[in-house]
């Protein structure tokens, strides 16, 4: 069963991770992440847009708009100076958390 | 589907420069997932709605994020011409005591220090956004950090033009230009014209 909130500090560390992998605009965002969790995840744009808007205050993320296939405008995230330092702090961080949880639940 | 996301977004409390953007964001992912379930042979409107999730979550979560973007242009070209008079009065008034490289220095940290926020990322922003329809040709709108840009490389030459009539109508006729003078034109222009090339690139691929 898909889970449909992810707690905000993980969908930081999973947007900063994924445009480490290439730049790429919202929609392929939340769907890169989905095939990835095989269905357990369901990004919602309620949490996605906000995510970026918030790493692209911070000059995590730079936006810029392209054109899509029928010529809409789209706006395209790629990581940052920046981002990429903070992409591997929180890499870091949420890989400590996940071993600290295995240990103590005793995984 | 367009018409409700254009309501919504209408609806929302946030910049009124914020709203195309994040308009034009929510119809694009609304559209990838419409013609995605298109693709998949599922129901483009049901596929559109689902991946839009509750709007009542994403106003809240918009409505707490996009405030902070709000920088008025006004408040910019307020500083930009702030930074232009000290640029002016620094480089007159500093020719003769410090080094034409010590005034360029010092002139370009004015503008540096008096740059709205972020200013670097806004005029990437500004650059890469639509152009907007003019009387002759389309352009770039002039946001805040171009606002800005344009009154600090503008102002200096026009404090020094008042500066030298005055002079010369008391007498003193001697002008004397140091290159420092055009630092802040030159960097001004050429962070610009690189930043709209790459914009232009981007927009290209």
């Amino acid at each position: 069963m898909a889970r449909d909130a992810v707690p905000r500090g993980a969908l930081r560390a999973l947007v900063l991770a994924t445009l480490a992998e290439a730049p790429m605009h919202g929609y392929a965002l939340a769907r890169r992440l989905e095939q990835r969790a095989r269905g357990a995840l369901k990004i919602r744009e309620g949490s996605l847009y906000p995510a970026l808007h918030e790493l692209e205050l911070e000059g995590a993320i730079a936006p810029s708009w392209t054109r899509g296939p029928d010529g809409r405008r789209r706006r395209v995230y790629a990581l940052t100076r920046a981002g990429r330092r903070a992409a591997k702090g929180e890499r870091a961080e949420w890989l400590a958390i996940a071993d600290l949880l295995r240990a103590l639940l005793g995984v | 589907m367009q018409e409700q996301l254009e309501q919504f977004v209408a609806s929302l409390a946030i910049p009124a420069e914020r709203k195309p953007v994040v308009l034009a964001e929510l119809l694009d992912h609304a559209r990838c997932a419409m013609d995605a379930a298109a693709c998949e042979g599922g129901d483009p409107e049901q596929a559109a709605r689902a991946a839009l999730g509750d709007l009542g979550a994403l106003r809240r979560a918009l409505e707490a994020v996009e405030p902070a973007f709000h920088y008025p242009r006004a408040r910019a070209v307020v500083r930009g011409v702030i930074a232009a008079l000290l640029v002016a009065l620094v480089i007159d008034r500093t020719a003769d005591v410090m080094a034409d490289a010590l005034g360029a220095v010092a002139a370009l940290a004015i503008v540096a220090l008096a740059a709205p926020p972020r200013a670097l990322a806004r005029l990437r922003g500004e650059l890469g956004a639509p152009r907007v329809p003019g009387k002759l040709v389309a352009g770039a709108r002039i946001g805040p950090v171009l606002g800005y840009a344009l009154a600090v490389i503008a102002g200096p030459p026009l404090v020094w033009i008042a500066i030298i009539v005055a002079r010369a109508l008391a007498g003193d006729l001697l002008v004397r230009t140091p290159w420092s003078a055009f630092t802040v034109m030159v960097a001004a222009t050429l962070v610009i014209a690189v930043e709209l090339a790459r914009a232009r690139r981007r927009a290209v691929a």
